[in-house]
């Protein structure tokens, strides 16, 4: 059951608290996981898990996060973020081979779902629009899109992605204007001024 | 279009999905800790009563432990053997230290314990020295090379340098070890486990039951740039198989084209000696049997 003391260092970095997990402090553990739980929880529903799929994905990451202790896996001079996202990239990826489906195409049916849901409305039609423009996209650059805090629909900045991806920063520059120009052309040509 | 009405349009649609929160938080405070968690799929015998209660009617919990389950690295045989034999070195030590007594893994203890009361046939290799040079081998005399040779009790296994091939040679005069199951493994002068599987004894001539394992040279030189090594030889009792060597026993028995009868025959023999056993091998032996049963 949860102890009374089951979270430390709220006002800790990322990286802070994996050093103290690291040196068997188990409350940062769960101050981690508390912490990116939504969020990782977002990225499946992004990539289009259902909700319970979402969260069973999200639980299996903080799982492979804690068992990176015994072999100290993660070097805690890097981001953390990268980090966490290759291990949740890895789940996805996994769950995509299960169910032969390409790891790198984006299933946008049950984000539709997912949108319409929320809003309630028959259809979304910027957003069908959007991720049907995205799905035409080379893997990398929807990753890009997927991934980017500032010209996509996700949470990390170029470095982070760069981490992810394998890439360098400046690939992640052309990829993006590439990305970026490929939206707008198909945005445009579905009647978007 | 320019890239600011591109940022709008996709911030619009951000801005939709970042509204969907997730369905509940992680936990509440009935719910099993990731800690807890982890503690109960090293040990099912620490469950209490309530938090079995509770797992009964809570998915997440029980799907956090399960995933615990999966996630979690049990020791490798070869390092419980040699932890049971005396020979374990440091790392290895600190290893078995930290899985059974820090973490508390039952599957594991229990085991080592089973190892410790029937101690396998063994053999141990503790210096395999290095290969000859493949530059020189155009040189060499023609004829095989045994370059490590032991024997123990009714075992006996030579690693034979044969120009292109090495091969490990494992042989027997008693007949109660027909069919039988063997393990090896070599592990580098730097600690590395460079390679390990398993092979069947079947009946040979003059009264000998014997087994061969070819070795990729490559493997052997091993990755380190140490030459030399030891090689571990066992006949381990299949209860003490963990999951991490089930993809070794069906490497085994798929490489092995011309003994497939035979790997037949002793699968099959232990899928019933282990129908209702939960040993994670006995899934594996009933898969064997399958695959090496169909036409193909």
């Amino acid at each position: 059951m949860v102890e009374d003391s089951e979270t430390v260092g709220d006002e800790l970095e990322d990286q802070e608290l994996m050093v103290a997990f690291y040196e068997c402090s188990e409350a940062a553990f769960e101050t981690i996981a508390s912490r990116w739980w939504g969020r990782l929880f977002s990225y499946f529903r992004y990539y289009g898990e259902s909700p319970t799929n979402a969260e069973e994905m999200a639980q299996d990451t903080l799982v492979r996060l804690y068992q990176t202790k015994e072999k100290r896996q993660y070097d805690v001079q890097r981001p953390f973020k990268p980090f966490l996202y290759a291990i949740a990239q890895n789940r996805w990826r996994e769950e995509a081979r299960k169910r032969a489906r390409c790891p790198n195409t984006v299933p946008l049916e049950p984000i539709h779902e997912l949108i319409q849901a929320k809003t309630n409305e028959p259809s979304d039609k910027l957003a069908e629009d959007l991720f049907t423009c995205i799905r035409n996209l080379p893997s990398s650059q929807q990753a890009y899109i997927l991934h980017c805090e500032k010209h996509g629909l996700g949470q990390l900045s170029h470095n982070e992605i760069a981490e992810l991806l394998g890439k360098w920063p400046p690939q992640i520059t052309q990829i993006s204007q590439r990305a970026r120009d490929s939206l707008r052309k198909c945005l445009s040509a579905k009647g978007y001024q | 279009m320019d890239d600011a009405r591109l940022e709008t349009l996709i911030s619009q649609v951000r801005a939709r999905l970042e509204a969907i929160p997730p369905a509940q938080p992680l936990w509440d405070q009935s719910c099993l800790t990731f800690v807890r968690a982890r503690a109960l799929a090293l040990d099912p015998e620490q469950w209490t009563a309530g938090e079995r209660q509770h797992a009964n009617s809570c998915n997440r919990c029980r799907h956090l432990v399960e995933s615990f389950h999966r996630e979690i690295g049990h020791l490798s045989y070869w390092i419980l053997l040699r932890d049971a034999r005396g020979v374990a070195r440091e790392w290895e030590q600190q290893q078995v230290d930290a899985h059974l007594e820090m973490d508390g893994c039952r599957y594991c203890r229990r085991r080592k314990e089973a190892l410790a009361q029937r101690l396998s046939l063994w053999l141990h290799f503790p210096h395999v020295p290095a290969l000859r040079d493949p530059a020189t081998l155009l040189a060499a005399p023609a004829e095989p090379l045994v370059l490590a040779r032991a024997e123990h009790a009714d075992l006996e296994a030579e690693l034979i340098d044969d120009r292109d091939d090495l091969s490990l040679e494992i042989r027997t005069k008693n007949p109660a070890l027909d069919h039988k199951l063997v393990g090896y493994a070599f592990i580098a002068t730097g600690g590395e486990l460079v390679f390990e599987g398993f092979l069947l004894l079947v009946p040979d001539v003059e009264g000998w039951y014997t087994g061969q394992a070819a070795l990729e040279r490559a493997a052997f030189l091993g990755r380190s740039g140490r030459p030399g090594g030891t090689l571990e030889v066992s006949v381990p009792e299949l209860e003490l198989l963990g999951e991490r060597e089930t993809p070794l026993l069906r490497a085994a028995a798929a490489r092995d084209e011309t003994g497939r009868q035979a790997w037949l025959s002793w699968a099959e023999r232990a899928a019933v000696r282990f129908a209702d056993s939960p040993i994670p091998i006995a899934a594996t032996l009933r898969a064997i049997a399958a695959v090496l049963r169909s036409p193909d």
